[in-house]
């Protein structure tokens, strides 16, 4: 949800897409900060279950979703270094965004 | 959370763009090049321009209070050394930029509507009842929470004070409900209309005994998002002050 990934660099800038070149919209300013992919998006989530998840925190923020049956949850946390799960439910593609 | 759509035969993916619009993500589809506002959902740029992404509801909550609701839930796993570094830090990496009352992003946005505090954290109503804000510290002192935003009858369930609201339409068959919850037998929390009894899960919005069963309440999709980010994208919003 809210992109500031400053401090996170130095993945994937092998095929740099050209994109857009969009310098404002609606009257504010697009902002470059990073090259595509500098933020590396999930293409292949691999889940656990409840019982095997101690690399989770009772704590911690999760986005948690029910959708064509099937519960998943994502750490903020983790979600605040890829920003993006290219994801599916049972059949029907998801993307998670943060 | 947004449906991924297939678009001419071939299934969008996305990407993180490096670019920020009103401090929020612009993604990218890895098929069109076209440019995505994750808040709204829409291409704002290339091929798909003015296309919108179907919403799938989600909600922030902690993983022991999720895991308790849906012991069944599968969870994102994460490389070692990153978990290691989660569990070290306690929080996320950008921890001192949530703690800033000042700070919208990484450009130093001033708030641009002191209706609120900026860092106020808000339930955004978006689309089809239009655009609504909901202090999670309502929510927090009112577990549910009937309400109307935009002319419409609304209904918010928060019961565990997180920042996590599941929110719905009040109206079934042309009647206008009020909610109460209520302990049911086995502990748990359950919603009961005022008028005729029924008890609804306020989780699915699914009416689960009385006159009402079988019908459900209309989901209102939203997303949790600081004030200051939120009137940005919505500078007409309303906000709800208070409810019954």
């Amino acid at each position: 949800m809210l992109a500031i990934g400053l401090s996170i660099s130095g993945v994937g800038y092998g095929a740099t897409p050209s994109l857009p070149d969009l310098q404002e919209l609606e009257g504010d300013p697009i902002v470059t900060l990073l090259p595509p992919d500098g933020i590396p998006a999930i293409d292949n989530p691999r889940f656990a279950s409840a019982s095997k998840s101690k690399f989770m925190q009772d704590s911690e923020p999760v986005l948690g979703v029910v959708h064509n049956g099937i519960a998943k949850a994502y750490s903020i946390w983790h979600l605040d270094r890829h920003e993006v799960v290219n994801d599916d439910f049972g059949g029907d593609p998801v993307a998670v965004t943060w | 959370m947004y449906v991924r759509p297939t678009i001419e035969g071939q299934l969008i993916t996305f990407g993180v763009s490096g670019k920020l619009w009103r401090d929020t993500l612009v993604m990218y589809d890895r098929q069109t090049r076209s440019l995505w506002s994750q808040l709204l959902g829409t291409a704002v740029a290339g091929p798909l321009t003015g296309r919108d992404l179907e919403v799938v509801p989600a909600e922030v909550t902690s993983w022991s209070a999720w895991k308790e609701r849906h012991p069944e839930t599968l969870v994102l796993r994460k490389p070692a050394r990153e978990a290691l570094e989660d569990t070290r830090r306690r929080g996320s990496s950008y921890g001192t930029y949530h703690a800033d009352p000042d700070a919208i992003g990484v450009r130093g946005t001033k708030n641009p509507d002191d209706r609120l505090p900026g860092k106020t954290l808000v339930y955004g109503i978006t689309r089809k009842v239009g655009f609504a804000a909901v202090p999670f510290a309502l929510l927090e002192k009112s577990p549910v929470l009937n309400m109307e935003a935009s002319s419409t009858p609304l209904v918010a369930f928060s019961p565990r004070g997180e920042a996590a609201a599941m929110v719905y339409e009040r109206t079934v068959e042309g009647e206008e409900l009020t909610f109460e919850l209520i302990e049911s037998q086995d502990g748990r929390l359950t919603a009961r209309d005022r008028a005729s009894g029924s008890i609804w899960s306020w989780e699915s919005g699914e009416c689960l005994q009385g006159a009402f069963q079988g019908k459900s309440l209309r989901r209102v999709t939203g997303t949790t998002v600081y004030w200051g980010i939120w009137v940005q994208f919505h500078p007409q919003t309303e906000i709800v002050l208070s409810g019954f």
